[in-house]
């Protein structure tokens, strides 16, 4: 055999040779590389659904230090001025109107038919409705969202025809000093944590878009209110998880017990067992006019609906 | 010619293509094994690691003028007292003679350091400056410090407040020093009057602040999940093996049929049966001293780097017991001391044998701190009077100590632990709060 035939059987040996290993090197980097992902991540999105438009920002956040907003004596002259309502300042902080006419709103639409009843409008987001007390529950957006804080919510009532009949509104204000920004953990992480925990099960879906916002830490002794970073996670559409983005402590919270305390807050301002001053917004009422709105109001909570 | 050019080009080519990828997968192989090396360091809670001198304080200092007794009204400020005393030298130590008594009746004015436990002569080196090597075989739970310049030496007593046990007395250089200090900090300093309590079980008295100073804190803390790799592989070899299951009385168990975890809220308690099998054969092979207790502890936790520890929040000893050779540390915020009714203020091991045969922890870490609405606490004096009028949820005769110090609560929501000062009574139960039964008061 010449040395040519011999180096052309050379050539394609090891060109075998290196194919295979070629083959073996990708393969190895492959279960090497991606070993710890392939347990946590591609399980997660093997067994759940709506995994794949997670938001990637914000990275980091600061907690936010919040106070209830006390309307001063001007304010409350311009809040006579929005039209067709009687309304009552609870507390300096709460609002609570009603419309002498019925309000016919579209809740597909922007819901801008609303804006010329409700002072700083442009402040609140939607977020759902609750069906069993007919209300539209719009959270404050201070630069991000505030989820389920009874101090920056605004409540739309409305009539079996869908029509707005009364609101109750509170707002939050930034305080001037704020903390320093922490590091926030990514929403796939959060879900895992719940996902191991036994809070999501195999086969759920995360509906709706995965939100950043704030909620509710813990109130300090000066009346600032300290919240969380938070992402709100929604399962199946119907379960709502807060999870806190820095300590990753999950709550559950849902519209309908969220209404349920709010209005028994309202009730208790109302029969004056919590004891804080109430006034009317228009100050020519009458002490009787204040008394008979009072208990129109409490008649309609009692009612659970606007009906008259 | 030139096709053959070509082909031994080729050749040599693939030759080195072929040494290049073998020596790839070799050298991969190698780093996967480095990586997994990696893993095993991970077996760490992200904590700190102690020494004894850090962990061993005591849990009160008192200051005695003739018949009356005062300590710092903020309890922050013993600490700074006793890092103080920590840098006077200590010399001609001597054992004190039977009959000897603690010259405290013919002073005039004396120190008196209280430790929570009875602590073992052997490591005094450890915690004070001195040259004198230290063999003696005994312990001490008080150190007296005479200081009113009657004394020219063994001005220092180690008391064990134990009559098998033998009483250590040194001389302390630098006395006028001391004394200056002691002058400084009593003018600047402010001052609570401390309450004798006569009529308890023990021996020795009990002494407790009638108006201390103390702020309860809000805290927000993260959990330590007990799913990761990270934390099966602290308490176990082949975190492959372990068998997870629901634990009948909530939360999860963890076992390997040798060591078992068992997991309830932020509590966690290990325990390796493989230690109580042999405990027959060997039990009278290794002697649990109380210094064995307290390094074998003490390595145990550095080795997960196990203190949980912050700028308020420490971890001090609390409790060493020759008898179930058990040991304790508890929580103290401010330098006082943490109380918790599901297990989350102390770290508590077993030993026997040489190795760790329970350990009970907390898995999770105060972080972050808040101001919390002040309470209205008793006065020592009206703890004690409602103690003895029959007024408490805790009978007179069972008491054995009293401490103020924080119950920890988690808040409703679950995101904030809540420090709430109370009063604590030590009984043969425990230690539990106090609160009076005709009012709530013990808050």
């Amino acid at each position: 055999m010449k040395w040519g035939q011999v180096k052309t059987i050379f050539i394609f040996c090891f060109l075998i040779l290196d194919i295979y290993l070629l083959h073996h090197v990708m393969t190895q980097q492959n279960s090497y590389e991606f070993l710890e992902e392939v347990t946590t991540e591609e399980n997660l999105r093997n067994n759940l659904n709506g995994l794949s438009d997670l938001p990637e920002e914000p990275k980091e956040a600061p907690m936010l230090h919040a106070k209830r907003k006390e309307f001063t004596e001007d304010e409350i002259e311009e809040l006579d001025n929005l039209s067709g309502q009687k309304s009552l300042v609870i507390d300096n902080h709460m609002i609570v109107g009603k419309l002498d006419k019925p309000l016919t709103i579209n809740v597909e639409g922007d819901l801008s038919e609303i804006e010329p009843y409700i002072w700083n409008y442009d402040q609140y987001v939607y977020y759902d409705k609750d069906e069993e007390s007919n209300t539209l529950i719009l959270f404050q957006k201070l630069d991000d969202h505030i989820f389920f804080n009874q101090s920056g919510v605004l409540l739309i009532h409305l009539n079996e025809k869908g029509e707005m009949t009364h609101y109750i509104q509170t707002l939050l204000l930034k305080t001037d000093e704020q903390p320093e920004k922490e590091t926030l953990r990514k929403p796939l992480e959060l879900i895992s944590l719940l996902y191991d925990g036994g809070q999501i099960n195999p086969g759920d879906e995360i509906t709706d878009q995965v939100l950043f916002g704030y909620h509710n830490l813990l109130p300090l002794p000066s009346g600032v209110q300290v919240l969380a970073p938070t992402w709100k996670i929604e399962i199946n559409n119907e379960k709502v998880f807060l999870v806190n983005a820095i300590e990753s402590h999950h709550t559950q919270r849902d519209p309908e017990t969220f209404i349920g305390e709010m209005m028994e807050q309202i009730k208790a301002y109302l029969t004056k067992r919590q004891n804080v001053p109430i006034k009317p917004i228009n100050d020519e009422w009458e002490q009787e006019e204040l008394q008979e709105f009072m208990r129109e109001l409490l008649q309609d909570i009692d009612e659970g609906d606007g009906e008259e | 010619m030139k096709l053959e050019l070509f082909k031994t080009i080729l050749l040599l080519f693939l030759v080195a293509l072929s040494v290049t990828l073998t020596l790839n997968i070799w050298s991969y192989q190698g780093n996967y094994e480095y990586a997994e090396e990696d893993q095993a360091i991970d077996a760490k809670l992200n904590g700190t690691k102690q020494t004894k001198r850090n962990v061993i304080k005591p849990s009160q200092i008192l200051f005695h003028e003739g018949n009356e007794t005062f300590g710092y009204k903020n309890k922050v400020k013993e600490t700074e007292f006793y890092s103080n005393l920590r840098e006077w030298s200590l010399y001609n130590f001597r054992m004190m003679d039977e009959g000897e008594e603690i010259p405290t009746d013919t002073a005039e004015s004396w120190v008196e350091i209280v430790f929570p436990t009875a602590i073992p002569t052997s490591v005094i080196n450890e915690l004070f400056p001195t040259d004198d090597s230290l063999l003696y075989d005994s312990e001490f739970k008080r150190i007296y410090m005479i200081l009113d310049g009657t004394l020219q030496q063994g001005q220092v007593i180690f008391a064990s407040g134990d009559p098998t046990k033998m009483n250590l007395r040194a001389s302390v250089q630098n006395i006028a020093q001391i004394q200056e200090f002691l002058d400084g900090t009593q003018q600047t300093e402010e001052f609570t009057e401390y309450v004798n309590v006569t009529s308890l079980e023990q021996s020795t008295s009990v002494y407790i602040p009638n108006e201390p100073e103390i702020v309860g804190r809000k805290y927000r803390y993260t959990a330590i999940n007990p799913d990761t790799s990270t934390i099966q592989s602290i308490f176990f070899t082949n975190p492959s093996s372990i068998v997870s299951s629901p634990n009948p009385e909530g939360g999860q168990v963890y076992s390997d049929s040798q060591r078992e975890v068992t997991v309830r809220g932020y509590y966690m308690e290990y325990t390796n049966f493989l230690t109580s099998e042999n405990q027959n054969e060997q039990i009278n092979t290794v002697p649990n001293t109380i210094e064995h207790l307290l390094n074998t502890s003490l390595d145990y936790i550095n080795t997960h780097d196990g203190w949980l520890i912050d700028e308020g929040i420490q971890f001090y000893l609390s409790e060493l017991n020759r008898l179930t050779n058990s040991i304790e540390y508890r929580m103290v915020h401010q330098n006082y001391p943490v109380f918790s009714y599901e297990g989350l203020a102390t770290m508590e091991l077993t030993i026997q044998n040489m190795t760790v045969y329970q350990y009970r922890r907390p898995l999770m870490r105060l972080t972050q701190s808040y101001d919390r609405e002040p309470t209205d606490l008793m006065t020592g004096k009206e703890v004690l009077q409602a103690i003895t009028t029959g007024q408490t949820n805790v009978s007179e005769n069972e008491i054995q100590d009293i401490q103020v110090g924080y119950r920890i609560q988690q808040q409703p929501g679950g995101q904030i632990f809540d420090l709430i000062p109370t009063w604590f009574v030590k009984t043969y139960r425990g230690w539990q709060g106090i609160y009076s039964i005709t009012q709530q008061g013990g808050e």
